[in-house]
């Protein structure tokens, strides 16, 4: 890998780092939520400072080209990223749904005291 | 002492016939009490409803059918009653059935008593396309369960305190209607089935389109398979 691009990518996995951090920082991400992708920013600048380690390991996977494992190890690192989004995306609708009917109910509620104290307004008037 | 009935409306933009399917309801349900579930409609049904006076739930944000039914089994079950039937809101339901229901559900100490179509196959028929998969869905049902309901679709239940327990807890989101009597059955509630006539809808469009009855036909399968897995646990 040429010195110039591995220097970029650093950097940008820096920058990137930063923004994450600073995400969390001012509560626009979840700490827990932020953490995989910590991780991922973090090997990404592991794998661009040691390129030996890219080529070990798919030489050990028995993968011809560095870039392909690469390339395949972030797409299985992806997809559980996607699918406990999708999981988190359920519980939160679920609990989205239970909450707008108790409002709905709250509101009947609140409606039918109220009418309750007119009507008796009306009668001490009487 | 008597029983307290509760008739649940769910609406979604139905203004063209809401009045006349509660008035009618009104006039032809004697003892019982009903409650319209506004589904944040984006036409007037709440204005209508409100001018009426109607007994009447909004739900601050679009829930889709299952979610509207669930808010009217959660508001029969908080009061206290003890029985609730849906009757669509879009004048399909005939509400002349709902006493001969009521009766029926009482006497044979049911769980749930199904309006259906095609015991005596009279009055609105449905498309012959639909009618095949509401056959499909009635053989997969009696397959995995060994209950014969000829109308796994119908929106026209009833059901007693201990089904609107289950269902203020636990109901589907879309196209709920097999999915539900499958959840029932597994959990060994008696289900049966009275025929009656409906009619073709005063207004309103199905929420079954074209498009999407491909994915309707996977979903439903798929949430009866998944019922029957869970055999009634949750």
């Amino acid at each position: 890998m040429n010195i110039r691009i591995q220097i970029l990518i650093v950097i940008v996995a820096f920058l990137i780092m930063l923004y994450i951090i600073n995400k969390v920082r001012k509560k626009g991400i979840e700490l827990r939520y932020s953490l995989l992708w910590l991780l991922l920013d973090a090997g990404i600048i592991v794998f661009a400072c040691f390129p030996q380690i890219t080529s070990g390991l798919s030489h050990v996977l028995g993968i011809k080209q560095p870039t392909n494992m690469l390339f395949f190890a972030g797409f299985c690192f992806l997809l559980p990223i996607s699918f406990s989004l999708s999981v988190s995306l359920s519980r939160l609708s679920d609990k989205a749904k239970r909450m707008s009917q108790e409002i709905a109910l709250l509101n009947k509620e609140i409606e039918r005291i109220s009418n309750e104290r007119k009507d008796e307004d009306v009668r001490e008037d009487c | 002492m008597k029983k307290k009935r509760l008739i649940i409306i769910p609406a979604y933009n139905e203004s063209a016939c809401i009045e006349r399917t509660v008035r009618d309801i009104m006039e032809h349900a004697e003892g019982f009490d009903y409650v319209v579930i506004n589904d944040c409609s984006t036409d007037d049904t709440r204005e209508i409803c409100e001018r009426n006076h109607f007994n009447l739930i909004n739900l601050p944000v679009n829930l889709g059918i299952g979610g509207a039914v669930q808010t009217g089994y959660l508001y029969g079950y908080r009061n206290g009653y003890d029985m609730a039937v849906q009757v669509d809101g879009d004048g399909q339901h005939d509400p002349s059935f709902l006493c001969t229901m009521a009766e029926y559900l009482e006497k044979e100490k049911l769980d749930m008593v199904i309006g259906s179509r095609f015991i005596e196959k009279k009055g609105f028929q449905s498309s012959s396309l639909r009618r095949f998969g509401i056959r499909y869905f009635s053989i997969l049902i009696r397959l995995l369960t060994g209950t014969r309901i000829t109308d796994p679709t119908s929106g026209l239940r009833m059901v007693n305190r201990r089904v609107m327990k289950e269902f203020a807890h636990n109901y589907p989101k879309d196209y709920p209607e097999p999915e539900s009597v499958v959840a029932i059955l597994c959990r060994n509630c008696k289900v049966r089935e009275i025929p009656v006539v409906m009619r073709e809808r005063m207004g309103g469009v199905s929420s079954i389109s074209m498009k999407k009855s491909v994915y309707y036909m996977i979903k439903v399968t798929l949430a009866i398979l998944f019922e029957k897995i869970r055999g009634g646990k949750r």
